[in-house]
């Protein structure tokens, strides 16, 4: 059984010179930035879902967008930022941005986007994986953002967690 | 099939709300009743009822209130899935499950399916939110009595494109899905969510009924969003035509899909 040390974020959280590290959790459909350095941002199970992680060292600070779904066609007004790509990576910028944080310094990090076996794009359950991707990597060149780091696609969900301190990404599959 | 495995023991207080289920003459009263020795379990039923899934526009603070509701049948199937909680939440650690993860798959499952039911018109939604909950009990039978021949069947196995339920037939001559289904039967719940358990992975092997359907997109939605996965990842075949099945198009499926987190958060708590 995995213990609490077997989860990515562990080895954040067991840095020297940021003893009193804590994981803060986000969840499916939720956008949370923080400038924080003894913060740990921590999304987990991430399926076909796709995690955004933003960090820009300059200004320390960093963020994630848990996004479930490619775009906010459905109307729903109790549904939250992070939901729906276009919405999420939106909320998750000018939120950086309230953090001093510009884009021309985020470093970004693509996390998920896992679909069951014999997925089509098409398939809006079992191809969703891959809608969430194409719908997050448009979003981010339109807005020429550019991807460092990608943890996509499979069938396994992911673990990662964001040290806001140095940026440091820890990436774990189930 | 059953030969060396254990099966969980059926909540004392399931059995009681199953014998009120089995009874033609059973009342609300009867229900209450059955219900009264678990105030832990009222609890957790009052949590469901009072959930975005209904959104009542006042609290639902007792079982007479909530059977006034909903009706007595859909009262007992609620109160059916909320008293499996304490069984699913123990961990699976043959599936790489850390205690809650399972119970927070049921649940997720659980609303998808219920929300799916309504948008495709079926008749009785907590029924599918009962079928949805219990529908991976086999994977705790299989976690608990296998757990060494699970990491010496599939260590290594890679990630492959064989469905995991394939693999588990394979290794060990059944998968969770008919150890879910030989469970459910023990336990005295009706054919019709048995069937729904034993081919949730297998649509195609059978024509099956929309409830069997409803629990095959509802678990997908599970997977897919994130909820209590295990070491089985997303390793299932997904059958487009369920969703034909069912009459949901692309639209209605997002709406519901959106609504699953909020629905889990009230029911579940935090996921974990």
């Amino acid at each position: 059984m995995m213990g609490p040390d077997a989860w990515p974020t562990a080895s954040l959280l067991r840095r020297r010179s940021c003893p009193m590290a804590r994981r803060v959790l986000v969840e499916q459909s939720q956008v949370v930035v923080s400038n924080n350095p003894e913060e740990v941002l921590e999304a987990r199970g991430i399926a076909s879902c796709v995690a955004v992680c933003v960090h820009d060292a300059r200004a320390r600070a960093g963020g994630i967008a848990y996004i479930m779904m490619p775009s906010s066609l459905v109307e729903d007004e109790g549904c939250p930022a992070g939901a729906f790509a276009d919405r999420a990576v939106r909320t998750l910028m000018s939120q950086m941005a309230t953090k001093e944080a510009s884009s021309e310094n985020c470093q970004i990090t693509l996390v998920g986007g896992a679909e069951m076996l014999g997925a089509t794009a098409s398939d809006a359950v079992s191809g969703l994986g891959r809608r969430n991707i194409q719908a997050v990597e448009s979003l981010l060149r339109t807005r020429r953002l550019g991807v460092a780091n990608r943890h996509l696609g499979g069938h396994r969900a992911r673990d990662v967690g964001l040290r806001i301190a140095d940026g440091q990404i820890a990436v774990a599959e189930r | 099939m059953r030969a060396g495995i254990r099966l969980p023991v059926l909540p004392h207080v399931a059995a009681a709300v199953i014998e009120v289920a089995d009874s033609p003459r059973a009342s609300a009263d009867d229900l209450r009743e059955a219900m009264s020795t678990d105030q832990a379990l009222v609890a957790k039923l009052l949590r469901v009822v009072n959930s975005p899934m209904y959104s009542p526009r006042q609290p639902v603070t007792t079982v007479t209130h909530a059977i006034a509701f909903l009706g007595f049948e859909s009262v007992r199937n609620l109160a059916l899935a909320a008293s499996f909680s304490d069984v699913l939440t123990s961990g699976a650690a043959g599936y790489g499950l850390e205690p809650g993860q399972l119970w927070s798959h049921s649940v997720a499952v659980g609303c998808a399916t219920k929300l799916l039911s309504e948008a495709a018109k079926y008749p009785q939604p907590e029924e599918a939110f009962l079928a949805g909950v219990i529908h991976d009990v086999g994977k705790l039978v299989l976690s608990v009595n296998m757990e060494r021949e699970y990491g010496g069947a599939f260590a290594g196995r890679g990630s492959g494109d064989r469905p995991f339920d394939e693999a588990e037939r394979a290794c060990l001559g059944f998968c969770h899905a008919e150890a879910g289904a030989a469970v459910a039967s023990d336990w005295g719940l009706p054919k019709l969510l048995c069937d729904a358990i034993r081919w949730h992975h297998s649509l195609d092997a059978n024509g099956s009924g929309l409830l069997t359907h409803l629990v095959h997109v509802g678990d997908a939605i599970g997977l897919v969003l994130g909820y209590g996965i295990g070491r089985d990842g997303l390793e299932y075949r997904f059958c487009r035509g369920a969703l034909q099945a069912l009459g949901v198009g692309d639209q209605q499926l997002a709406g519901l899909m959106a609504a699953v987190p909020r629905a889990v958060r009230r029911i579940a708590g935090s996921r974990t």
